[in-house]
């Protein structure tokens, strides 16, 4: 068994997502600390959110648009999940959800019940997006719509400058029944070095 | 500062002021008091801001939850900056300056990406009638939404539209509010969070000329049909 690694990482410059390279002007400084943590409760740090699972909108309608609590996703289940930026951002969909995609049988024979990818975006952009990537039989994508998890765990990040308006930082974590084992935090949402598949893979 | 005014020097000022003057040498300015030709009386005159303000100011700020929108026609259309992916993938920042001024523009926006009439019924309506529009005279047809660049260019290519309609994301909402468009959903259970109002406007020169505005995201006046016939 790997040994527990945690990287907590102070934020610095943020770098843009757009390929167009936008520069920003002022470099936010912020010691960065995340709400959650290895042995957090995720369930109890977020009380009152739930997420919306990524479907398309007639799916949404014959659901009455509901929406999935934390328990349903976390008790009593091996999750590895994971957070992005943006859907049809460059590294969210050329390196990270990849990464996860290909690592899929690993996570299966680690017994890891389910792989999720959770975004501030709605669930019917999330859902287009899957389709896509064609990862919608390996990975569980949920929308984060008012990004209301992420701010609950302290994981929101301001990327307007990047006029892509509050969205969250990347970052990987395995929840064993609600707790969080390990997780990993990059430093700028722009890297793609900790919170990849592997990584998390050599952690369980 | 007041000595070295001359009499026929007329300063125009958003206050009014009153203005009394004498030819004799014994003029005795005051500290504010200016005059633009010799009165020989003592009458006040009043002066006025020669460069009357428009009517609406772009900056409205007060939250609209009721019908009435801050936007109506014969306004001018708030300067605010979309964003857009190029054919290149390059991303691009545009002006409704620079797709207003001096054309003949039609700007229609939509809740969201990837909803169903939205992207079956409104845009793909306005992509078919492009050429009998500018046909008529319109320079640029854009459709606007809240939604990030990226998903703007992820569904375009989704609907195969290629340049008759411009896809211009409005990602963090300041043209939507600027103009007083915004339909908030965050307390419904679809997950859209605050967006824009579905509307069609025509803007001459950056003056709205034509504005079919849906109470929500309604779908029964703002089509490419209706302004056509508004052409």
């Amino acid at each position: 068994m790997a040994s527990t690694i945690l990287r907590r990482t102070t934020c610095s410059a943020v770098k843009p997502m757009a390929s167009g390279g936008l520069r920003i002007a002022a470099a936010q400084f912020r010691a960065f600390a995340a709400k959650v943590e290895v042995g957090t409760d995720i369930v109890a740090a977020a009380p009152n959110v739930s997420l919306q699972k990524a479907r398309s909108w007639d799916e949404g309608v014959s659901s009455k648009f509901a929406t999935t609590p934390l328990t349903d996703i976390f008790r009593e289940k091996r999750v590895v999940i994971f957070g992005l930026p943006g859907a049809y951002t460059g590294v969210c969909s050329q390196q990270h959800v990849p990464s996860y995609k290909n690592s899929i049988d690993k996570f299966r024979a680690q017994k890891v019940d389910s792989v999720i990818c959770v975004a501030v975006n709605d669930p019917y952009v999330l859902n287009a997006w899957a389709e896509k990537l064609q990862v919608k039989d390996a990975i569980e994508f949920y929308g984060d719509f008012d990004g209301s998890f992420h701010k609950s765990l302290g994981l929101e990040k301001d990327l307007s400058a990047a006029l892509l308006g509050p969205r969250s930082h990347r970052w990987s974590a395995f929840v064993v029944d609600g707790k969080v084992k390990y997780l990993n935090i990059e430093e700028n949402p722009s890297d793609f070095k900790v919170s990849g598949a592997e990584h998390i893979l050599e952690q369980i | 500062m007041a000595a070295s005014l001359s009499i026929s020097r007329l300063l125009s000022s958003t206050t009014s002021l009153s203005l009394s003057a004498r030819t004799s040498a014994s003029l005795f300015p005051t500290a504010k008091t200016l005059s633009s030709k010799p009165y020989f009386t003592s009458l006040p005159l009043k002066l006025h801001n020669s460069h009357p303000k428009p009517l609406k100011l772009s900056t409205t700020t007060t939250p609209k939850s009721t019908i009435s929108a801050a936007i109506a026609v014969g306004d001018k259309l708030p300067d605010t900056t979309l964003s857009y992916f190029d054919t290149a993938g390059e991303l691009q920042t545009t002006t409704i300056s620079d797709l207003t001024k001096n054309k003949k523009a039609i700007l229609f926006a939509v809740p969201g990406a990837f909803t169903p009439t939205c992207s079956q019924k409104h845009l793909p309506g306005f992509v078919d009638k492009s050429k009998e529009l500018k046909a008529k005279g319109v320079d640029t047809i854009a459709c606007i939404s809240v939604n990030d660049a990226f998903v703007m260019k992820a569904w375009k290519e989704n609907l195969n539209i290629n340049d008759e309609v411009l896809l211009l994301s409005d990602g963090n909402g300041d043209f939507t509010r600027a103009i007083g468009c915004e339909l908030d959903l965050s307390d419904k259970p679809v997950g859209l969070g605050v967006r824009s109002r579905r509307y069609a406007l025509l803007a001459e020169d950056g003056i709205v000329k034509v504005l079919n505005l849906e109470e929500g995201g309604a779908f029964t006046f703002s089509g490419a049909e209706d302004i056509l016939k508004a052409l």
